[in-house]
């Protein structure tokens, strides 16, 4: 599977990634070689790549706004790495000769940093999503307070470069109540501000949807940037340990999507 | 069909025998991660916690469940037990250096055990996990700074905990995908999730030249943890490579700013 890089974006922030050309470990990629840096984007109708650079063995490079002043405004601005040129249009998402490591991903940092001086990341990557999924997230990162405002950045991308309007339902803890309904857009970095939802410090969002997968980063900033916390959620197939963890998983999404029908019933 | 059997037989040095986690003994016997915790000085550390178990309830049953906590110094000492009452889907921001308050470490971990275990769980043959996240004020922060748990490292049954970690036979290296940089201060927590005592190597290597700056070594026993720092004699950017024989020494990464002031904290 060919990894992706995403670009983030979020209020008062300039998002950066930066790639790194050697492997996160001596056993499982034993052959290296210098690699295109591209940009991959979507404009609704066909996904667009550019090639912005080259990167030589052991070396790393960090993509920032500057980089990308040649994109359409509020574009999901996908980073990767690759052996070969991928294609400038294509129909389905461009990849190339599989570089992938499990022990660990091989991954770039993904961050962002404010003019006040807040900055944060995290070591992450990401593949395209399968169309017809859903996804269920329990976060507790929600913080609360004077000065405060959090972020729910919810990274879509599928292979297709369409762009299909669904939606992102915040459930309390419960599953007895809709808190919101939010927009979301496939192949968009989807930006939904937490702090008008009405969850309280006690509480979990849950997050649930129908027909769209995503990454849910949760971000928060104090004082629009002055201090920066970034987090992802683990999927709930991660509360559990061997076996069959992925049928257990599918049973919790059933038990949340009867939950969200008993919901839009009443 | 010779060169594939070569490849299986060279990836197997690797694999075989050696997974991120053994199998707890009992169906029923929850899963851990070992978190660091951080306090005294200008650390406070949080965990949230919920009720896993409660997810999975079609119904939302409103009874409290108990969450037990374990306590470890960097030795790998345990130190402290205690248990924390939580209603069904709440979320409980607890902080960690509440129940430290006698201990002189500055740093060490903790694992966190779920007794609320659906019966789903066993259907699947599968165990309870807790891999959820810590948080770090450090000086006057105003946020909680995030890191999610990594490895289903410990387990427990009949109230002895065990560790599920494996040993590989090989020397491996982790590679930090990170760039280091003389204008930050980065520490570095590593966790020794298996039972042998772990001998932890180290590197820092300039990008440029792709050298050996400084090297370090550490030695930590099992349920404990390391603490390196990146305080070198250097000037530019450099990279990190954590040689030992576990399986994944992936690091918890506390970054700090020289020049400007900030503070994260990341799983490396």
């Amino acid at each position: 599977m060919f990894n992706f890089y995403p670009i983030l974006r979020a209020p008062n922030c300039n998002g950066f990634t930066v790639v790194h050309n050697y492997p996160p470990n001596n056993w499982e990629i034993k052959k290296n070689f210098d690699k295109y840096i591209n940009i991959t984007w979507s404009d609704g109708f066909k996904w667009n790549t550019k090639i912005i650079g080259t990167l030589g063995k052991n070396k790393s490079y960090k993509i920032n706004e500057n980089d990308l002043n040649f994109l359409p405004n509020h574009s999901l601005v996908l980073s990767s790495l690759s052996i070969n040129k991928l294609p400038t249009i294509s129909d389905i998402l461009p990849e190339d000769i599989d570089m992938k490591t499990n022990m660990p991903e091989w991954r770039a940092t993904l961050g962002l940093e404010s003019k006040l001086g807040g900055t944060t990341s995290f070591q992450g990557e990401a593949h395209a999503f399968p169309a017809n999924g859903s996804i269920l997230s329990f976060a507790p990162f929600f913080q609360q307070g004077k000065d405060l405002s959090s972020y729910l950045l919810f990274i879509s991308i599928e292979k297709s470069p369409l762009f299909r309007n669904t939606s992102l339902f915040f459930l309390d803890a419960y599953g007895d109540k809709i808190m919101k309904k939010k927009p979301l857009i496939t192949n968009h970095l989807n930006v939904i501000k937490l702090d008008e939802l009405g969850y309280k410090p006690s509480e979990l969002i849950v997050l649930k949807t129908e027909n769209i997968v995503g990454i849910p980063l949760f971000m928060t900033a104090y004082k629009k940037g002055k201090e920066l916390s970034l987090e992802h959620t683990h999927p709930p197939a991660s509360f559990a340990l061997h076996g069959n963890r992925w049928g257990l998983h599918k049973e919790l999404k059933e038990i949340w999507s009867t939950k969200l029908i008993n919901i839009k019933k009443t | 069909m010779l060169k594939t059997l070569i490849k299986k037989i060279k990836r197997g040095l690797w694999t075989f025998k050696q997974p991120l986690s053994a199998k707890p003994t009992n169906l029923n016997d929850p899963v851990s991660d070992l978190f660091v915790w951080r306090h005294l000085g200008d650390w406070k550390t949080y965990f949230d916690l919920y009720d896993i178990g409660s997810f999975y309830s079609q119904t939302g049953a409103k009874d409290k469940m108990n969450v037990k906590i374990i306590f470890y110094n960097p030795l790998g000492q345990k130190i402290k037990e205690c248990e924390i009452s939580l209603k069904h889907n709440q979320n409980k921001c607890i902080e960690i250096s509440s129940f430290l308050i006698d201990e002189k470490h500055l740093f060490g971990t903790f694992a966190v055990f779920h007794s609320n275990i659906p019966e789903s769980f066993s259907k699947y043959n599968s165990y309870i996990t807790e891999r959820g996240y810590t948080s770090y004020k450090y000086q006057n922060n105003q946020l909680r700074h995030y890191v999610h748990g990594n490895s289903d490292a410990v387990s427990i049954s009949n109230n002895l905990s065990y560790l599920l970690g494996a040993s590989s036979f090989l020397k491996r290296e982790y590679r930090l995908q990170f760039n280091l940089t003389s204008a930050e201060k980065y520490e570095f927590l590593i966790v020794n999730y298996t039972t042998k005592k772990q001998k932890v190597t180290f590197a820092f290597i300039d990008i440029t030249t792709n050298n050996k700056i400084t090297v370090k070594d550490y030695s930590i026993n099992p349920n404990g943890c390391c603490l390196c720092d990146s305080l070198i004699k250097y000037d530019g950017n450099f990279r990190l490579v954590i040689s030992s024989t576990l399986i994944m020494a992936r690091p918890i990464v506390f970054r700090y700013g020289q020049k400007r002031s900030f503070f994260d904290v990341f799983h490396g």
